[in-house]
């Protein structure tokens, strides 16, 4: 398997992230998962703020976003990524809860590269996390890769 | 006075009339028919001489001749007021008229004027005219009750402005606070389909993990329990979806076109049958006529009916399913769909229509009863009525009413 990067996760809802990680490891998807809260911790992650002021290592191969989360929600962090010259090429897919046209309406005219309904039943559920790592991570020829901090201007 | 008003006619003769009516004063006929329309005219007539101050201003008038029109529509006896004044019969006679009539008197200009006599308490409309200085004619009428009249309908009309004020107001208010309803109930389906949906998830995900886990080692009993804990969340999930659709359909604008009703039973018919197994579907299409109706809402509107009809009709040996349109006499198309299924016992008619209302048990026939109710809304936001009747194991006819493509929509 290749090196296929890191995965930064936005999830405020601890089951969730633990479905999800089991889905994803169940199919050795990726080396690494950064799972953030809510959506300033993304934003901290990828600007390499706050917490994040030392991250080593490049900008995540995939953003994973949910929607709704406390402090800033997942459809900011998406507005935010699209319009950064740096950020705009990573892939991001939405994984939430909800249908809500409105939702999908927003996230597809700022730019979000897929969206995912979360499927209720478990299986379906695992077969879908399988189905985004392997599009994304494996199928998907990434942008070349950006060089991180220094790749700004 | 005829006298005095031959002399004005001949002094300022100017135009044809003017000639001929001074002919008529110069014979003897001609002054008794000018006398009679004097005294037979409509309008009320009067002759006055105008009394100065000092300073050379209006300040009086006193009545020469008047007519009889004049008696009746002051209540001035010509006998009591020829000679005097007007000050001196009126003494409270608004001092407009005495300045108007004496401008006319003195400046040989004739006048229109309008005004209220506050003694007689009377409106009146006056044409003056000078006849030789220092006098003014008056040919009047008693305009009251007009003034009245006008008076009254402007009365009407300001009320009538008020209360239409009044009116746009409420409309406004109560459309704010229907828009406020609106935005209130989006934000709670939004907030049902997110909150609402992750425990369940989470239900059926931890239940799978558990299977998982220790899926080897659990009895028969076990395993069951965990099959049913995750049915009925998968269950709820669906439920949930159902009730989200059903609130985001009734909130969605209609758009009303003309629809070929044949065409879509056509297009509905195929959709029901796709991947079924089931018994053969007898189809008995009558003509259907053009609607005027939402396209996408009627459509799910009939495949809520016809995969009502075949999944009744699964149970016999041959299904038949009959779409027509009844006679109806208020102009509105009336479409019935029957089928030869279990039908339903007529006295709970109603009850069909109500969301998450079954008449069947869950195992005997799938669905959460939430169909019946989606074709009802749809139905009645359309301005139509649906109604079912249906007899137990003899079938089931549903009726709705839709207004014809060209009557406007709703």
């Amino acid at each position: 398997m290749k090196d296929s990067g890191t995965i930064l996760y936005a999830e405020d809802d601890e089951r969730d992230i633990e479905l999800t990680m089991e889905a994803l490891a169940e199919h050795s998807l990726v080396n690494s998962v950064a799972v953030v809260r809510d959506g300033e911790e993304a934003l901290d992650f990828l600007y390499r703020r706050g917490a994040y002021r030392e991250r080593a290592g490049e900008d995540p191969v995939l953003v994973l976003l949910d929607i709704k989360m406390p402090k800033m929600d997942g459809i900011q962090v998406l507005r935010q990524v699209k319009v950064d010259r740096r950020l705009k090429s990573i892939p991001v897919v939405m994984l939430t809860s909800s249908r809500e046209e409105k939702d999908l309406l927003e996230s597809y005219q700022l730019g979000v590269n897929a969206y995912v309904v979360k499927p209720v039943e478990f299986e379906k559920f695992v077969e879908a996390v399988k189905q985004i790592g392997l599009f994304w991570l494996l199928l998907n020829e990434p942008p070349p890769r950006s060089r991180g901090r220094d790749g700004e201007s | 006075m005829p006298k005095k008003s031959g002399k004005v006619s001949r002094s300022s003769m100017a135009s044809r009339s003017r000639k001929h009516a001074s002919g008529l004063l110069e014979n003897g006929r001609g002054i008794v028919a000018y006398r009679q329309l004097f005294d037979h005219m409509n309008e009320g007539f009067g002759l006055h001489e105008v009394i100065c101050d000092d300073g050379g201003k209006p300040c009086d008038y006193r009545f020469l001749d008047v007519n009889p029109k004049f008696e009746e529509l002051t209540g001035l006896k010509a006998g009591d007021v020829l000679g005097r004044t007007v000050r001196e019969v009126l003494p409270d006679i608004d001092s407009y008229w005495i300045e108007e009539l004496g401008r006319v008197a003195l400046t040989g200009q004739p006048a229109r004027l309008e005004g209220y006599a506050t003694p007689l308490a009377r409106h009146y409309r006056v044409s003056a005219f000078c006849p030789m200085k220092g006098r003014f004619a008056c040919v009047f009428t008693d305009v009251t009750d007009h003034k009245q009249l006008v008076g009254s309908l402007r009365e009407s009309q300001a009320r009538f402005l008020a209360l239409n004020a009044e009116l746009e107001h409420r409309v406004t208010q109560r459309t704010q606070a229907l828009n406020h309803l609106n935005r209130e109930l989006e934000a709670f389906s939004y907030s049902v389909s997110h909150d609402l949906r992750a425990p369940l998830r989470h239900m059926m995900g931890f239940v799978g993990l558990l299977e998982r886990h220790a899926g080897a080692t659990l009895d028969d009993k076990s395993r069951r329990y965990l099959g049913i804990i995750a049915d009925s969340a998968q269950r709820m999930g669906h439920l949930i979806d159902d009730l989200l659709e059903f609130s985001r359909r009734g909130r969605a604008e209609l758009q009303p076109t003309t629809v070929d009703l044949h065409a879509l039973v056509d297009e509905v018919r195929k959709e029901c049958l796709d991947g079924l197994v089931r018994p053969p579907v007898v189809w008995q299409v009558s003509a259907l006529p053009k609607v005027q109706a939402d396209r996408s809402l009627l459509r799910l509107a009939l495949v809520n009916l016809v995969s009502n009809a075949l999944k009744f009709t699964r149970t016999r040996p041959e299904a038949i399913v009959e779409i027509g349109e009844v006679p109806s006499d208020d102009g509105r198309a009336v479409i019935f769909v029957r089928d030869n299924g279990v039908g339903f016992d007529a006295r709970y008619a109603e009850k069909l229509f109500g969301v998450f209302q079954r008449l069947h048990a869950p195992g005997e026939f799938e669905g959460i009863g939430i169909g019946l109710a989606n074709v009802k809304r749809i139905v009645e936001r359309h301005g139509g009525r649906v109604w079912a009747e249906g007899v137990v194991d003899r079938g089931a006819t549903f009726y709705l009413t839709l207004p014809r493509a060209g009557e406007g929509g709703s």
